[in-house]
């Protein structure tokens, strides 16, 4: 029997990619005001982002319950016997969190129900990425699963590939992130007198600066320039929240840098969305190994 | 050294007295982090100790190739020393008091008790002159009750020797520096007593046991007892700006009348001295300004200007447990306050103030590379005269320097936006040095009638350079600078700054940037207060295929 593979919305997989490979989604919240949608699910990117500029007060974003992860467990549990479930940076969400608790809910829920099956296993994973390059992780991790593999080798093909990650993004604004309180040590960007870019990455689960240019121009050409630096890799995504023909340009040119030829262009969901704001452009890549 | 216990002495003759002089400087010197690390007011930057001990020695040190024989010779040659080479406030009351104690022991063979009395009256007359605006629980404070002390004593004990007097004035100095937190509320509030007095009771000590002839003990420790939260609570740039002071000799304009317009241009503001050699210490935004107005009313001479904040922020992390240090830290050289102010938004960790017509010294590039938290200093001289002096550091500090050699202000911006504090200095040199290699532009008035392309450039005509090249000339700056613009790459996609001078009026700033716009209407245009003397506009290019 296959290992199932459970992730959350942050990792902003495409619909059709987490289908056909049988990821589950669960999904964080959005709150505008009073009223909460699952993440992609009650309202998709474009909704979203139509709605972020008049959006008074700014949304908010929160973790599933552990009861959500306790059904969602449960529910997988009912096809199969093992669990790899992977996560965004705890520094960054809750998620990680809820996902742990709602294991034990689970856990001694069957127990007390004498459902005791010493087979089930659900491992909770913090990947310490966010967006795709938590995504690019899952996404392999059902492939080598619908290949056969079992869930140990999966946990140290997932450690050994994170090892190989990386994330970069330009935001046309820090706002967004430092609302959130997500700016982490990226902060001394903040207050600069002059108007600049700022480029981001994530590293040890958090937001860090990379660099910052004076033009959005120059920022993406930086982005571009990071994977070619890094080229052939082996895997590679490219997120934008609002500017999609920026990304498709920047896909088209990057393909052949990428050891399959294949680039998985995204879009960043609402609830990351909510940290990044509109006009961010992000690269995910794993590096080949060696 | 051996000394002989001079207790029973009536008098003081002048090789005793500067012997006792020699013992407060090394009981001073002794003590100078444990003074520094009090230092809470007027601003908490931690230099007291170090800017009385400076005061100090040079005070003493100019009686060194002098005969020791006549008081007044020497006590004169002193406060003439002390005068010239104070630093800070406690550096200008220090030397204050010094004069004091001159004009107090003038014609004098032999110090007794009675003229000491006299000597420390006068010093506390002199200390409180020194300061526009005296406040209590300071130095002042302290110098007055020693010498109240001294006179008490006197009084009750005529004929007393001068180390009697001594040791009742530090007996009252001591009373008044332990009372020094009931008179000024910051004090209070960090905890500490005031350090311009602990200065001068430490001096005081010094002095006394050395004419008692008790060899000096133990120095004092730090308690680095001062909240260190109350210190960051501090902590609003707006409030520091830069130490300047200089020398002015020679003033064409009365001394009351400098010392008004003085305050109105700064804080902390001292003018002490005479029309003809008197000493300015003032803090300010904007050093330039009071340069200028300096230069309009005498000679100046040892112009010296220092980043507060960076003080401020040597003097937390000497406070703060937690750990400040960062791979790698930057030391910029900028003239200007909005350059300084644009740099230090950027991440550099200390400005030295300096450029085309004031080089700094390598001990001032010294001082602010001893003052970031990091074994790795990227220095950026920003002028092609200062490369040098840059460069000279290597072999005057245990840090890694790492100059770049950028030839302005603007250079050295661009290089500091691909500054990451966190980035090993080796990878952030490579990252600045790439991107400080933008073209540029600037406007100043040509020295002397040039030729250009056959054109005549008048002398005092506004004039464009680039690449040490006049490109451009024009009636005024602005036409100058739109000529100048027109011949530096300007595509589309350039990000076009424009950084105007202290010259320029802010009526004139908007004028400039609507004829930029509507010369360039498919650039991005920034004009950006950059405050320098000299040069009414510096324009930096940055275009999207450079680096």
């Amino acid at each position: 029997m296959t290992v199932s593979i459970v992730t959350d919305s942050v990792s902003d997989i495409p619909k059709d990619i987490a289908e056909k490979l049988g990821i589950t989604v669960v999904p964080l919240n959005l709150h505008f005001g009073t009223t909460t949608y699952l993440d992609n699910i009650d309202l998709t990117a474009d909704e979203f982002y139509e709605r972020l500029p008049d959006a008074n007060p700014l949304p908010t974003t929160s973790q599933p319950s552990a009861g959500a992860f306790a059904d969602t467990y449960r529910s997988v549990l009912e096809n199969t016997s093992e669990i790899l479930s992977l996560h965004a940076s705890s520094k960054l969400s809750g998620t990680y969190n809820s996902a742990v608790l709602g294991r034990e809910e689970l856990l001694q829920e069957l127990e007390n129900n004498g459902n005791n099956n010493p087979l089930h296993t659900i491992e909770v994973i913090d990947t310490q990425w966010v967006s795709m390059a938590q995504g690019l992780l899952v996404i392999a991790a059902a492939e080598a699963a619908q290949d056969g593999m079992n869930l140990n080798d999966l946990k140290s093909l997932v450690n050994d590939l994170s090892s190989r990650t990386h994330i970069t993004a330009v935001v046309d604004t820090l706002e967004y992130l430092a609302r959130g309180g997500r700016l982490g040590k990226a902060g001394a960007f903040l207050g600069s007198i002059l108007s600049l870019k700022p480029i981001l990455k994530i590293e040890d689960g958090e937001v860090q600066p990379a660099g910052r240019v004076r033009s959005t121009a120059k920022a993406r050409q930086q982005l571009r320039e990071n994977v070619i630096n890094a080229a052939p890799v082996e895997r590679l995504a490219l997120a934008y929240s609002t500017t999609r023909d920026v990304a498709n340009e920047m896909a088209a040119e990057l393909q052949q840098h990428v050891v399959s030829g294949e680039v998985i262009l995204y879009q960043i969901g609402p609830v990351v969305g909510t940290h990044a704001g509109p006009g961010l452009i992000a690269t995910a890549w794993i590096d080949t190994k060696g | 050294m051996t000394r002989k216990p001079n207790k029973q002495s009536e008098t003081c003759s002048p090789p005793q007295m500067l012997a006792a002089l020699h013992a407060g400087n090394t009981w001073l010197e002794a003590n100078v982090e444990f003074i520094n690390a009090l230092n809470v007011f007027p601003v908490p930057d931690g230099d007291t100790g170090t800017n009385m001990l400076l005061t100090f020695r040079s005070s003493l040190q100019s009686t060194d190739t002098l005969p020791k024989t006549d008081f007044e010779i020497l006590t004169k040659t002193m406060s003439k020393a002390a005068l010239l080479g104070a630093r800070g406030n406690s550096g200008v009351i220090l030397s204050q008091i010094i004069d004091g104690f001159a004009k107090g022991l003038s014609e004098k063979k032999t110090i007794d008790g009675e003229s000491l009395t006299f000597a420390f009256q006068e010093a506390s007359k002199a200390a409180s002159n020194a300061m526009v605006d005296p406040v209590e629980g300071t130095m002042l404070t302290v110098i007055r009750d020693a010498a109240t002390g001294a006179k008490e004593f006197i009084r009750t004990t005529p004929d007393s020797s001068p180390s009697g007097v001594l040791q009742a004035a530090l007996t009252a100095a001591r009373k008044s520096l332990e009372n020094t937190p009931n008179l000024l509320p910051v004090l209070k509030q960090a905890g500490v007593v005031d350090s311009g007095g602990q200065g001068l009771v430490i001096l005081l000590e010094g002095i006394c046991n050395h004419i008692d002839g008790k060899p000096l003990p133990i120095p004092y420790i730090h308690s680095g007892n001062i909240d260190t939260d109350w210190i960051k609570s501090q902590n609003t740039s707006e409030d520091y700006g830069f130490c300047t002071e200089f020398v002015i000799q020679d003033m064409n304009t009365p001394f009351e009348e400098v010392q008004s317009v003085l305050r109105k241009l700064g804080d902390s503001e001292g003018l002490i001295g005479d029309i003809s050699l008197a000493r300015v210490h003032i803090h300010t935004d904007d050093p330039d300004a009071i340069l200028k107005y300096g230069e309009g009313v005498g000679q100046l001479e040892q112009v010296s200007i220092r980043d507060m904040e960076q003080q401020h922020d040597q003097f937390l992390s000497f406070h703060d447990n937690t750990d400040l240090a960062i791979a790698s830290g930057v030391v910029t050289v900028a003239s200007g306050a909005g350059f300084a102010n644009i740099m230090r938004s950027l991440g550099s960790s200390a400005v030295v103030w300096g450029g085309q017509t004031m080089n700094p010294s390598v001990e001032d590039l010294l001082t602010a590379i001893e003052s970031v938290p990091s074994n790795d200093i990227i220095l950026l001289p920003n002028n092609k005269n200062i490369i040098q002096t840059a460069k000279q550091t290597h072999s005057v500090t245990g840090k890694n320097i790492h100059v770049i050699a950028t030839t302005s202000m603007v250079e050295g911006i661009a290089a500091l936006i691909a500054f990451l504090q966190d980035v090993p200095a080796a990878q952030n040199v490579v990252d600045m040095t790439q991107a400080s290699s933008i073209e540029w532009g600037e406007i100043t008035h040509a020295v002397r009638t040039v030729q250009m392309n056959g054109v005549t450039v008048n002398a005092g005509s506004p004039i464009g350079i680039s690449d040490d090249t006049i490109i451009s000339t024009g009636n005024t700056s602005e036409e100058s600078l739109l000529n100048l613009c027109k011949k530096l790459q300007v595509k589309t996609d350039t990000i076009l700054s424009v950084y105007y001078g202290s010259e320029v009026e802010d009526s004139t700033v908007e004028e400039t940037t609507m004829m930029l716009r509507s010369a360039f209407p498919e650039t991005e245009i920034e004009l950006l207060y950059g405050g320098q003397p000299h040069y009414a506009y510096i324009v930096a290019v940055d275009n999207e295929n450079d680096s």
